[in-house]
């Protein structure tokens, strides 16, 4: 059931764009501002509205969050005749597609081949983890967001949600052990949920607030809490915006292993990233099994385009690599002056 | 490649040199060392092409073989300093192959030791792996002299002077 494309017209900053994915990591880059996000979130809110209860356009506004919840406002803003967005996320077996206009009201968008996305992708699971870290302000969040106290985006509220499951009694293979039992390291303790308040349990010690944690460590047992409980196996797709924020470099080569170690246990995987190391780490720590893609965009005149290779190295639009590379430059200039 | 044109005062090719020849076996050099207008000494050494960081693992042959490229190196800077520094202290008695300039003990002090390494084929994104581990062989070195590494390719050592234009 994996994501194989993304058809995208006239929708944010895309003007019009076709991306295809592979079943395995799928690694977005570019500067800021370029899209990698919003791809992902249209994914993500594609790929929730697998269940029977949740609608595609419903979802998209509760993930991107326009004002007034108006759909419409997802439109591309560049001045032009064309008023109409049209969505399409592939997988092997289905498609869904979405249409509205900047006059569409709430997200009453129109809406294509949703039983049947919802008939064939039914086993699908995703989740979605933010840059910023949430489970440290998850206590009575959802209410405050039901009372309009607060924004958060779905993607905040969703991820509480996975979290807060019960961590699976079920037999862990032993790769999966093995990375349990690095990120239990790494963050040293686990994750436990005590009246809707996270708290982080070094061994036999007292629990620790997660707002006392370093927000690095804290992302690293959310990790180990996803994969414990189950949030994160075969059939599942992982939407990971920029999971460099706030980790130290030295743990960046354990997260890639465990990236390629998910993508070997069948989780998809979308990530987005501005980090060297990981976009690096990945090639580095993939196996020939492996299947990995990065996804660059850029800008062309004035539309947002998108490079695919299977080789980091190998893409011609690579801010990453043109800093690194001016970096060394600008050095050689300072040392040799 | 082709390094130069160096002004002859500036030069000890000492890789050629009798002062290097006559020592036989066992020590390791540089292709030249070069003095700079602007106070800089440079230990120039030159590769064709530098082992896949990424796959020293494959095999204890590759690694054992990456280990020995850039400790070869290293040891090639360090014995070269030291032939140097020992030409300075007049330790040989013929020091016409050295460039008068490089003679000049006046203030050295205030001279800046550069290790250079052109590695002729590599791109620019594969230096900083090398550079870093130059860097971590010859730290030592380095925080005695505040001397500093400097990693190469063709291209680069051309926009930096060091290669002979046609």
């Amino acid at each position: 059931m994996p994501i194989t494309k993304i058809e995208l017209d006239n929708f944010t900053v895309f003007k019009k764009i076709s991306i295809p994915f592979q079943k395995g990591i799928n690694v977005l880059v570019g500067e800021n501002g370029f899209g990698k996000t919003h791809i992902m979130k249209i994914l993500y809110a594609a790929c929730q509205a697998t269940k029977h209860d949740v609608s595609f356009p419903q979802k998209t506004v509760l993930v991107f969050r326009p004002d007034q919840s108006m759909i419409g406002r997802l439109v591309n803003r560049k001045k032009s005749e064309n008023n109409t967005a049209k969505i399409s996320v592939i997988s092997d077996s289905a498609r869904i597609g979405m249409q509205f206009s900047t006059k569409t009201k709430k997200w009453e968008a129109e809406v294509t081949s949703e039983q049947n996305w919802e008939k064939q992708m039914s086993d699908l699971t995703s989740v979605f983890i933010p840059a910023k870290e949430i489970l440290s302000n998850a206590w009575n969040l959802e209410s405050a967001v039901k009372m309009g106290n607060v924004e958060f985006d779905d993607t905040y509220l969703d991820l509480i949600a996975a979290a807060k499951v019960d961590i699976s009694r079920g037999v862990d293979s032993a790769e999966r052990k093995k990375y349990l039992d690095i990120l239990r390291g790494m963050s040293a303790g686990k994750v436990a949920v005590l009246e809707e308040r996270f708290y982080l349990k070094p061994g036999n010690q007292a629990k620790l607030e997660f707002n006392l944690v370093a927000e690095g460590l804290r992302k690293i047992a959310l990790l180990w809490q996803l994969i414990k409980n189950g949030t994160l196996e075969n059939g599942s797709v992982l939407f990971w915006d920029e999971p460099e924020a706030n980790i130290n470099p030295k743990h960046i080569p354990v997260i890639a292993d465990l990236l390629v170690m998910l993508e070997q246990e069948g989780v998809q995987i979308f990530v987005s990233t501005h980090d060297y190391f990981l976009a690096r780490y990945l090639e580095v720590k993939r196996k020939e099994s492996t299947a990995v893609q990065y996804c660059s965009l850029y800008r062309e005149e004035d539309s947002i385009m998108c490079e695919v290779s299977e080789k980091f190295e190998l893409l011609e639009h690579n801010a990453i690599m043109e800093t690194f590379r001016q970096l060394y430059m600008d050095e050689l200039g300072v040392k040799l002056q | 490649m082709r390094f130069g044109e160096f002004a002859k005062e500036d030069l000890f090719c000492i890789e050629t040199s009798k002062i290097y020849k006559n020592m036989g076996g066992g020590i390791k050099t540089v292709e030249f060392i070069l003095k700079r207008k602007n106070r800089q000494i440079i230990f120039l050494e030159a590769k064709t092409s530098c082992p896949n960081e990424n796959r020293r693992e494959e095999s204890e042959e590759k690694a054992r073989k990456f280990e020995e490229y850039f400790c070869d190196i290293a040891d090639k800077f360090h014995d070269s300093l030291q032939i140097y520094l020992a030409s300075l202290l007049r330790c040989y008695e013929d020091l016409s192959e050295v460039g008068s300039s490089l003679q000049e003990t006046g203030e050295f002090g205030k001279n800046e030791l550069k290790f250079i390494l052109v590695i002729k084929n590599a791109k620019i994104e594969w230096l900083p792996g090398p550079q870093s581990i130059l860097e971590n062989k010859l730290r030592a070195l380095c925080k005695i002299w505040g001397a500093k590494v400097v990693v190469l390719n063709e291209e680069l050592a051309a926009q930096h002077h060091f290669i002979a234009t046609s």
